[in-house]
């Protein structure tokens, strides 16, 4: 609470916020071309996808030794992505940070929108979907893709609660306001406000189902990532041999997490004019916040790259010598330094940290965490302990096909229309919670 | 200064060692008052019987089988206890030489008693008429070799007849090179020296107790020709039954889903049913925020 606003005052913020938060979601410029862009896009997979259906997985670059290819390390992007929203809710809100109310959504519609294409993201890499149950009929508990399992689809229900939850109160103003918006979209209002008056019974209930929900996604959002690291540190092969494998997943994770949050919350205050709800402080706080996690995951990769290289064991050194001076060097040089140290030193700089300057430096972040994924998934799995040999020229190497390409885009499409369909729903930035920072009284929220 | 002390001192010693040890290389003689002196034991049965002994103990790892030329590829070369070069020497130099020692042979002079180092000696004696000669290099070339095993069950001896063919005629192989062993899951595993075949083309083993076999006691022995690359196999129920620790028969975090530790069932769902059993709470919540609501209206 900023300052105490007297009765008109709180009354006409309220208006004001309530009017700036909900006009994005009646204005739809450039949303029919959009939607259908994204259609025509997962048009396009869905056909990719059958090819692959029918034909197996001999339609990808896919072979013997890099049996996780692309798929995979897609599926680790998105798994650490999708961590983001604890970070900000929970780390963040749980330490009293109130500057991140207006992009704690975000943080949240994206950490939906990546745990839920997670799993997709594992069913494309199946060459037979249908034996996805077996995981469920034959698992066995001790092992790590058992409980992967597991703690995905706790994430994403405690992901799910997280975004819903603290939208009750938004979807009770948006009932009373929207009645312009067509019949469908006023019944989920109704039915998703769940009767919300805004009782203090009901408040303090919502707000202690939210607290419960902020601290119970601390363990599990670190075990999903933990047990995703343990899919490869469980194993005895070079590069993923490690026991730092769980914190040097979540460090990452992080970075990757907070350059997506950045991204959108340019793209929502550009789109939806929202300068004067996520500002220049937000994108300044934000990049210290990618300095931090950058640093800390640039620890982690010294940890796993240099005390390997020094010691140099026989069939560490093959893949080490690929990633530092071989044929991944110029893959991996390029994530390490454009995608972590260059950001790291430029974020130091207070004009770097100016929304558009950020934004740029988020996008090559980004990227970087996505190639880097695929620097741990794949080299390792062309480098086995026993000689690849009496097999095609082809097995040697991995080159994904370009209907792999779709197929890994697939997903980051469906995230962009999850996160569309979200934000054109509902408002990105908490109206209840925003207001009642700025000094507006419960009851002109209610009203 | 310097140059004058490195010219006049050190340059001739350093000389005067690479000469001393180039001649000591070549030829290892006992002085030879020690090579005069007799062997205390000399044709003493039981004193050969503990100079093998000592022989398997301290002296087998280098020098090998006597007989049987396997000793180690070192500079210079362990030698062969039935060879020529040692049996041709007396009795002192013998001892002599496994006293002082000469890198790479130790000094056994504070090792061994010299009561050891004597048996040592006549046990290196023995060997002269003990073994069978060796064949001459080549005589069994591009012959067909070969092998027929015996069993005594009894005494637990594995006997193996060497024969081979010349025109038609089969006739025993005397001379060859025979060794003893078990036939296990990666190699064979050599338990008797390397032996060569009498006259009549005979080798005899006698296994000890205790080999480790199947879980009836049985085993594959395997006799082999080494320099005829062939082996024959034949198995014996005299070895000591074994039934092994089956890992999987207890629970564990590699085996099957049934037998996975109760530690990880209790950790696992405790932790699955106990973050669900919050989600039910923030359901049943959200219930109770819908029930206020109605109430309300």
């Amino acid at each position: 609470m900023s300052a105490t606003l007297t009765n008109d005052e709180s009354k006409t913020t309220f208006n004001r916020i309530a009017t700036d938060l909900i006009r994005p979601l009646t204005r739809h410029a450039y949303l029919e071309t959009w939607l259908l862009t994204l259609a025509l896009a997962i048009a396009v997979s869905v056909y990719a996808y059958y090819l692959q259906f029918t034909k197996g997985l001999g339609v990808t670059g896919l072979h013997d030794y890099v049996s996780w290819g692309m798929y995979l390390s897609n599926f680790v992007f998105f798994v650490a992505s999708s961590l983001v929203g604890m970070l900000i809710s929970s780390v963040l809100g749980l330490a009293n940070q109130k500057w991140i109310i207006p992009i704690s959504r975000i943080a949240e519609f994206i950490a939906l929108a990546f745990a839920l294409w997670a799993g997709l993201v594992i069913v494309i890499d199946m060459g037979r979907p249908d034996r996805l149950l077996n995981v469920f009929i034959h698992g066995r508990i001790q092992s790590p893709i058992v409980w992967d399992i597991t703690v995905i689809t706790t994430y994403v229900a405690i992901s799910t609660l997280l975004v819903i939850l603290p939208l009750i109160p938004d979807i009770a103003i948006l009932r009373k306001r929207m009645t312009d918006a067509p019949a469908w979209q006023q019944t989920m209002y109704k039915v998703l406000s769940l009767g919300w008056v805004g009782l203090p019974e009901q408040y303090k209930l919502l707000h202690r189902s939210i607290r419960t929900l902020l601290i119970l996604i601390v363990p599990v959002a670190f075990a999903i990532h933990t047990v995703t690291s343990w899919l490869f540190a469980a194993t005895l092969r070079p590069g993923w041999d490690s026991t730092i494998f769980g914190p040097y997943f979540i460090s990452g994770a992080f970075v990757a997490g907070v350059a997506a949050v950045l991204i959108a919350m340019y793209f929502f205050r550009t789109n939806y004019k929202l300068k004067d709800y996520i500002t220049d402080m937000h994108f300044d706080k934000m990049g210290k916040l990618l300095v931090l996690v950058s640093l800390v995951y640039f620890y982690f990769n010294i940890n796993e790259f240099l005390v390997p290289y020094y010691k140099m064991r026989q069939a560490d050194a093959v893949h080490l010598n690929t990633l530092f001076t071989g044929h991944y060097a110029p893959m991996f040089w390029s994530v390490q330094i454009f995608g972590l140290i260059l950001p790291i030193i430029l974020l130091l700089f207070p004009k770097m940290r100016k929304p558009g300057a950020i934004a740029t430096i988020a996008v090559f972040v980004l990227v970087g965490s996505w190639f880097k994924r695929l620097l741990i998934v794949v080299p390792t799995m062309l480098h086995p302990h026993l000689p690849i040999q009496n097999v095609p020229e082809s097995f040697h190497v991995y080159v994904p096909t370009g209907l792999e390409i779709v197929l890994t885009l697939f997903p980051m499409v469906g995230v962009l229309l999850v996160i569309t369909i979200l934000a054109k729903l509902f408002p990105v930035i908490p109206i209840w919670e925003y207001a009642h920072d700025k000094g507006v009284s419960e009851e002109h929220i209610n009203e | 200064m310097k140059t004058n002390l490195l010219h006049r001192i050190l340059i001739p010693i350093i000389g005067l060692f690479l000469v001393n040890t180039s001649m000591l290389a070549q030829t290892w003689q006992a002085p030879a008052d020690a090579a005069a002196v007799k062997n205390p034991f000399e044709g003493d049965k039981a004193k050969v019987a503990r100079g093998q002994e000592v022989f398997l103990a301290n002296c087998k790892s280098c020098h090998g089988d006597p007989g049987a030329a396997n000793f180690l590829p070192l500079n210079p070369p362990p030698g062969d206890f039935a060879s020529e070069k040692f049996l041709s020497q007396t009795d002192g130099a013998l001892f002599w030489k496994i006293t002082e020692g000469k890198l790479p042979m130790p000094s056994f002079k504070t090792t061994l008693s010299d009561d050891d180092r004597w048996a040592v000696v006549a046990y290196t004696r023995s060997l002269a008429n003990a073994l069978p000669a060796e064949a001459p290099k080549g005589m069994f070339d591009g012959k067909k070799v070969a092998v027929a095993l015996t069993v005594n069950t009894e005494k637990r001896a594995v006997s193996a007849k060497v024969t081979f063919a010349e025109n038609g005629v089969e006739q025993p192989a005397a001379g060859l090179k025979v060794r003893f062993g078990v036939k296990r899951t990666f190699a064979n595993q050599w338990l008797s020296n390397t032996m060569i075949t009498d006259a009549e083309g005979w080798a005899h083993f006698t296994y000890p107790e205790g080999v480790r076999a199947d879980s009836e006691g049985k085993f594959i022995a395997v006799a082999e020709l080494p320099d005829q690359k062939l082996s024959v196999t034949e198995t014996v129920t005299f070895g000591s039954a074994f039934t092994g620790k089956n890992l999987l028969d207890e629970r564990s975090l590699w085996t099957v889903r049934t037998m996975a530790p109760w530690w990880l069932y209790i950790a696992f769902f405790g932790t699955v049913l106990g973050v669900w059993a919050f989600i039910g709470i923030i359901a049943l919540n959200i219930f109770k925020i819908y029930k206020l609501g109605q109430t309300k209206k």
